[in-house]
This record gives C-alpha cells, structure tokens and sequence, in this order.
C-alpha cells in the first residue's frame, strides 16, 4: 500500500511539468514548480494569464467599480459563523459584486451573520450536501441574471484578491469556466497526503479526458459565464461534490474551462469534506463511478437540457 | 414435501397478503407500491400448491440437483430486484426532494427580499 501511494504521490510535480496539453503561457507561471514545458498550445484552448497577481498589473487600467451589478460572488456555507464575517468584508473590500450565501441547514447562526454582513442569504430546509448549496446559488444567479458567477469557500480558505481576475477571464470572454488553481503558484497550502494522491490522480484523468492540463480538480474557487450556470440548474450536475467530473462534463458539454494561479491557504475551520478514512475511500469510488458514466453518457446539449 | 411445511408456507403467504392489505387500507402503504408486494404473497401462494415434480422439473432446468436451493435461488434473485427497484425510486426522490428544498430557498429569499418580515423565525438562536 505505501508503494502505490507513493506512486500515485511522486507525479504531483512531475504531472505540473509533464502533461504535454499544457499551454506554453502557463509555464511561466510555475517555474519555481517545474521546468518549463515547451509542448505547443493545443487547439482552442485558451491559455491562462501568466502572472500571479493579475490584479495588481492591470489595476490601474481597470476600474473594478464597472463590474458592479454584473455578477455575483456566490459563498456555500454550513456551519460557518465563525469565519463568515470576516470572509464576507474581505469580499466587500475588494470587489462590487453581490453576494449571495447559500446556508447549507446550518444549525448556528450562519445566516444571521451573513443578512447582518449585507448578503443574499438562500437558506435550505436541510442539509443537502456542498454541489446542492451550489446549484442552489446557480438556480438563483440565473434568475438574476447576472452575467458571471464567483464561488468561494466560506472557510477563508479562499484569498478574495482574485475573485476580479476570475471574473474578468469570463466577462472578457477568454473562457465559459475559470478555475482558481493552488498548484500554479507552487506555494503556500498543501494538502494532505491522501488528499493530494485523489488530486493528482483525477487531475490526470480530467487532462486526458479534456485534452488541457488540470492541475487542480478539487479547487471550489471558480468563475462561471451565464451559460454554464444555466447549465449547472440540470440534474447532470452532481449533489455531493462536484470535482474532475463536472469539468469532463464541461469540455463534453462544448465549454472552455481554463485555469488561473490562486493563493489558498489550509482551512481554518479545518472542517474538510474528506476527513476520515472511508470518506476518503468513498470519494475515490465515487468520483470513478462518475467519470466513467460521465463519459458513457450522450455528449449533453447546453440548450436542449430540460431545468 | 411434508404437508406440514406446505401448511406453514400457506399460512406465510396468507399472513402476508392480509398484512399488505391492512397496510393498504390504512393508507401507510400507497397502491403504487403495494401491487408488488401482492404479487410476491401470490406467487409463495402458488408455489405451495406445486407439486414436487413441478419443483423438480424447476430445478432440473436451472441446473441443480436440489430443488430447494433452487426455489431459494430464485426468491433471493426476486428479493435482490425488489430492493434494486427501490433504490431507483429512493434516487429519485432524493433529487425532487433536493430541487424542492432548492426552490423553497429561492422562494423564500424573495419573500423576505419584498417583506421583510420575522425572517429569522425558523433560524436557531
């Protein structure tokens, strides 16, 4: 058994360098991590921007108060009152976006102290588990219209200095899907060893299934275009953890996903959705099971889903 | 096959149909449901009446020399679909609860976006 995960564990930095998908303008980005990959850009994959803190270059030219209205940061929470208010004013101070917190049947005040922070709260009856409380918020964005979705953990683990880049690689249609990635900046957290073994192993399916590299499946940090949100209200989109799937769903679906470099930082919390040694295991099983019927089944039509 | 264990087979199959019937006319099981379970009280109540060659010759076809194991077989195999069956509608229901409990949140945030009443009524302290 230590051999296999070790085996499985070895390619997490190999894997950052070796999957010849990677786009050239990544590469530059993790240099600290890996040698660059000099494979050519595969066709109709849009390249990530290279630099860390895309915010910070372009700040000037950009004015942040332009994206108010226009979308949304969406924040699944479960028993999160704890970290929630400080989570909600780093959000405020730097984006203009609304926020919308779907309350995963918290049993504390995690909704009180979300209204109290000036948020949308969607509060379910019970709880339904972390890709419900998400599709929840899409259901919700989509009637508002708004033209781009942010979701963050509630957890802080998220830093929300990147939730305008995320957005803008959206708005300014360079993809449908904008996925933050821990592993691009090769710093700061690092998971634990049996949950960094299901990261680089379904990160690896998602690549080859996709024909882009996938560095980080698990990542809840994302932008999401209207198209895809609307999409996400079908019941493809899976209940209890949306992970590498749900991007093979994606790219079968015809959208762009693409990856961007974020900071993130272990949960405070510490509450993880895969502790234990059976959930872990489960996760393994469950995530096969998905992919394979994921790719067995009809290439769905973003426009002919019944909602 | 001993009268008595026909007798005890007659009297399980009896018990149950009279009990699916009671469940039916309380309305604790829905007709939807009970049909199946009526359809297994006849077939044990058919069986009972087989005569051994009949299960013999039941046994023969599947291969086996031993018409009990057999007649087991077969009843675990219509166990095992029931239980399938039930999975399938245990899925489904789990996905309209889930998209319920997603519109009743929905709803409600509205209401209180246009009255905002005592919105933190159900919400624990």
């Amino acid at each position: 058994m230590p051999t296999l995960l070790q085996s499985l564990m070895s390619p997490l930095n190999a894997q950052l360098a070796s999957t010849p998908e990677a786009p050239t303008e990544v590469a530059a980005a993790e240099d600290s991590v890996a040698p660059t990959s000099d494979a050519p850009t595969s066709e109709g994959i849009e390249a990530a921007p290279t630099e860390g803190g895309t915010e910070e270059d372009s700040e000037e030219s950009f004015d942040v108060e332009s994206l108010r209205g226009r979308g949304a940061v969406l924040i699944p929470a479960y028993n999160e009152e704890q970290c929630l208010g400080e989570v909600l004013d780093r959000i405020r101070a730097h984006c203009p976006f609304d926020i919308v917190i779907v309350d995963d049947g918290s049993v504390d005040k995690t909704a009180k102290v979300a209204r109290a922070h000036g948020a949308t709260v969607l509060r379910h009856p019970f709880n339904m588990g972390y890709g419900a409380a998400l599709q929840t918020g899409y259901k919700y964005a989509a009637k508002r219209d708004y033209e781009v979705l942010v979701q963050i953990d509630a957890d802080g683990q998220h830093d929300p200095t990147y939730i305008v880049p995320l957005a803008r690689r959206i708005l300014e249609g360079h993809s449908d899907a904008c996925v933050g990635s821990r592993f691009l900046i090769g710093e700061g957290y690092i998971p634990p060893l049996a949950r960094r073994a299901g990261m680089v192993l379904f990160g690896k399916i998602a690549s080859i299934v996709t024909h882009r590299r996938v560095t980080d499946p698990t990542s809840g940090y994302q932008a999401l275009s209207r198209r895809v949100f609307t999409f996400f209200k079908s019941d493809l989109f899976p209940a209890d953890y949306p992970d590498a799937d749900v991007l093979i769903l994606l790219y079968r679906a015809g959208f762009r996903a693409e990856e961007i470099p974020v900071a993130m930082r272990a949960s405070v919390t510490g509450q993880s959705m895969h502790g234990g040694i059976l959930r872990p295991m489960f996760y393994v099983f469950k995530m096969l099971l998905s992919i394979c019927v994921t790719l067995l089944r009809e290439p769905p039509d973003p426009e002919r889903i019944p909602h | 096959m001993p009268l008595q264990q026909r007798f005890l087979i007659f009297g399980v199959a009896v018990v149950l149909m009279l009990s699916i019937f009671e469940l039916v006319r309380k309305r604790r099981l829905r007709e939807e449901y009970a049909w199946l379970w009526l359809l297994a009280g006849v077939v044990i109540l058919i069986a009972t009446f087989v005569p051994m060659e009949g299960l013999r010759a039941v046994a023969n076809i599947m291969g086996s020399s031993n018409p009990p194991a057999a007649i087991f077989f077969l009843g675990f195999c219509a166990t095992t679909f029931l239980c399938l069956q039930f999975s399938v509608r245990l899925s489904r229901m789990t996905e309209q609860i889930k998209n319920l409990g997603q519109k009743v949140s929905i709803l409600e945030a509205s209401l209180e976006d246009n009255a905002p009443l005592e919105s933190d009524r159900n919400e624990p302290e």
